[in-house]
């Protein structure tokens, strides 16, 4: 069986032209990948303008129409991803790492290009985007868990185990509007890891909160790589990455630059900072 | 290359040995899912919408008795200030504040419903964009939560009806089986209200002002149902009457008036109108406001996935 380590060591080429074909290397299909991309392309719509109707229809009766611009986030991205793989993805700001991650999260639909995943996907990418600050930490668990698709009978059985993983004590039954950043963060990731994925997304998250906080994360992370969960991490602490990543993907100038084992990448990625 | 376009793996794509199909899914550039298929994820979703329904009540009626008392005050001092307005400067019809209540809810559960959903992505937006859930769910839940909100007040004008006038109350003396139609009506009304919500909640994420816009428009609306006018005075206008009725929100608020309330006894020399002379008109309201649904939904549906890039 391919594994997407050993064809991704050689890597998509310093030639961008070279990617397209490398993608008959790709494993399209198996069913042990988690994650599959194929020759994805990402261009979002800027319109210059003001937005609201008053400046609208104020235009078309000067006859002036909005003037738009195409900006490329991504092009022509192809990867696998097999199951149990932990993948990192580094690259400087405005790469495009954050609009790969929203498209493996399913928040846009790429311009171009099939993106598949298979499996149950839970995302830590903002830890506290479904927080109802009205609400106490623990109805707080009980909304978010039904938003990550848990059942609420599923919620009753994992409560404890989330309220004792968060250890925020007795704040949960206070509203969550006066936690703090970083009890808000363990509260999220608390129940972002009940979520029992086969896929977890995760964007730059390993950064919040205290060491302790954090060293907890990573123990929860090895958890799940130990369970076979595929993990695709974003972020641009290289520590961080060296410490988890079995695979890492660089991302320069919203092209795949380099693939391939983890220590390898980084290496070279941290040469050229 | 898989010839599968399917959005969820079927069985076909390596399912677990449960025999359940396996969670995930595929999305290609340039394909838009079928309507169908959009309902069918909505349906799957329902767990979802019943969390944020609970959440909406839960932010609404904080205190129980007292958020739902709350909720009632600013149409109820509608009520009474128009009634005093009426009373003091214009003709007098008898139990006015009755024919009021009964639409005056009813517009405040449409003119609610439409704003909430026009708003629903945005005040969502950090939801939005970080988790995936079918969009059209946001609407749907404002829907819900403001239709269960317009049952409690409809129990109260219900029992308002029982106790005015206090020398000799309009039920149990008027009540009859039209009550019934209220149901379908407020069906009616629901299905214009979320159709026109998913149309400005797509809007509202082109422009920044639709907010502003609705309420304008919905404030000048107000004068084109008949509220706190009596459709008789309408009907004595022959020439306008057919237009005015083509309006589906003023047939369902007619319609709805007086399948609970008999004709006015007094309306000032013009004929009046039961729930049957409206009736025929219930039917082309019927059709408009599935239009309206089925064209916002669509049109919220066709452009959902680039929604998200503007929000």
């Amino acid at each position: 069986m391919m594994n997407a380590v050993s064809h991704s060591l050689e890597s998509h080429g310093e030639a961008h032209g070279e990617s397209q074909s490398e993608a008959q290397n790709f494993n399209f299909g198996a069913a042990d990948n988690a994650i599959e991309l194929e020759n994805v392309s990402k261009n979002f719509v800027v319109y210059h303008r003001e937005r609201s109707v008053k400046s609208a229809v104020l235009k078309v009766l000067v006859w002036q129409l909005p003037r738009k611009e195409h900006f490329t986030a991504l092009e022509n991205i192809s990867f696998c991803v097999s199951k149990g793989q932990t993948v990192g993805v580094v690259g400087k700001n405005g790469q495009g790492k954050s609009t790969l991650l929203s498209l493996l999260a399913r928040i846009y639909r790429p311009t171009k290009g099939r993106v598949t995943m298979r499996g149950r996907i839970a995302s830590l990418l903002e830890l506290s985007a479904g927080f109802q600050p009205e609400f106490t930490g623990y109805e707080n668990i009980y909304l978010n868990g039904v938003i990550y698709g848990l059942t609420r009978a599923e919620i009753d059985a994992k409560i404890e185990s989330i309220a004792a993983f968060a250890g925020v004590g007795e704040h949960l039954t206070q509203q969550v509007k006066h936690y703090s950043s970083g009890m808000l963060a363990r509260l999220g990731f608390a129940i972002a890891s009940h979520v029992e994925p086969d896929i977890l997304l995760v964007d730059e998250v390993l950064a919040v909160g205290d060491a302790e906080f954090q060293d907890k994360c990573f123990a929860k992370l090895q958890e799940f790589k130990a369970h076979g969960v595929t993990i695709f991490v974003v972020s641009h602490d290289v520590r961080a990455l060296r410490r988890v990543c079995d695979r890492v993907i660089w991302i320069e100038n919203h092209r795949i630059k380099m693939d391939g084992p983890a220590p390898q990448i980084l290496d070279a990625y941290e040469k050229t900072r | 290359m898989q010839s599968s376009l399917s959005k969820n793996h079927s069985a076909a794509n390596g399912s677990p040995a449960n025999g359940k199909p396996e969670p995930g899914f595929t999305v290609v550039g340039g394909q838009r899912e079928t309507l169908l298929e959009s309902l069918r994820e909505i349906w799957r979703f329902r767990g979802l919408i019943l969390e944020l329904v609970r959440r909406d009540l839960k932010v609404r009626y904080k205190n129980r008795v007292g958020g739902i008392l709350w909720s009632l005050f600013p149409p109820l001092m509608q009520v009474l200030t128009i009634t005093l307005m009426v009373k003091f400067f214009l003709t007098q019809v008898s139990n006015y504040s009755a024919y009021l209540m009964a639409v005056m809810f009813l517009w405040q559960f449409f003119q609610n419903t439409l704003l909430d959903a026009s708003q629903s992505l945005i005040h969502n937006a950090q939801l939005v964009r970080k988790i995936y859930f079918p969009r059209a769910i946001l609407p749907l839940v404002n829907f819900i939560s403001n239709l269960l909100h317009f049952f409690i007040a409809f129990a109260f004008t219900l029992c308002y009806f029982f106790v005015v006038p206090i020398s000799d109350p309009i039920y149990p003396k008027n009540l009859s089986w039209t009550l019934l139609w209220t149901l379908p009506i407020v069906c009616g009304v629901g299905m214009l209200a979320l159709g026109l919500g998913y149309l400005m909640a797509y809007l509202a994420t082109i422009y920044d002002d639709v907010k502003f816009l609705s309420i304008t428009v919905l404030g000048l609306f107000f004068y084109a149902v008949p509220i706190f006018y009596p459709i008789e005075r309408v009907a004595a206008q022959p020439a306008i009457y057919p237009f005015y009725m083509l309006n589906p929100m003023a047939t369902w608020m007619v319609g709805f008036q007086r399948a609970l309330l008999p004709p006015l006894s007094d309306p000032g020399g013009s004929p009046p109108i039961s729930f049957g002379d409206v009736a025929p008109w219930l039917g082309v309201a019927t059709f408009s406001s599935v239009v309206i649904l089925v064209l916002g939904f669509w049109i919220f549906e066709r452009s959902k996935w680039t929604m998200m890039e503007r929000l």
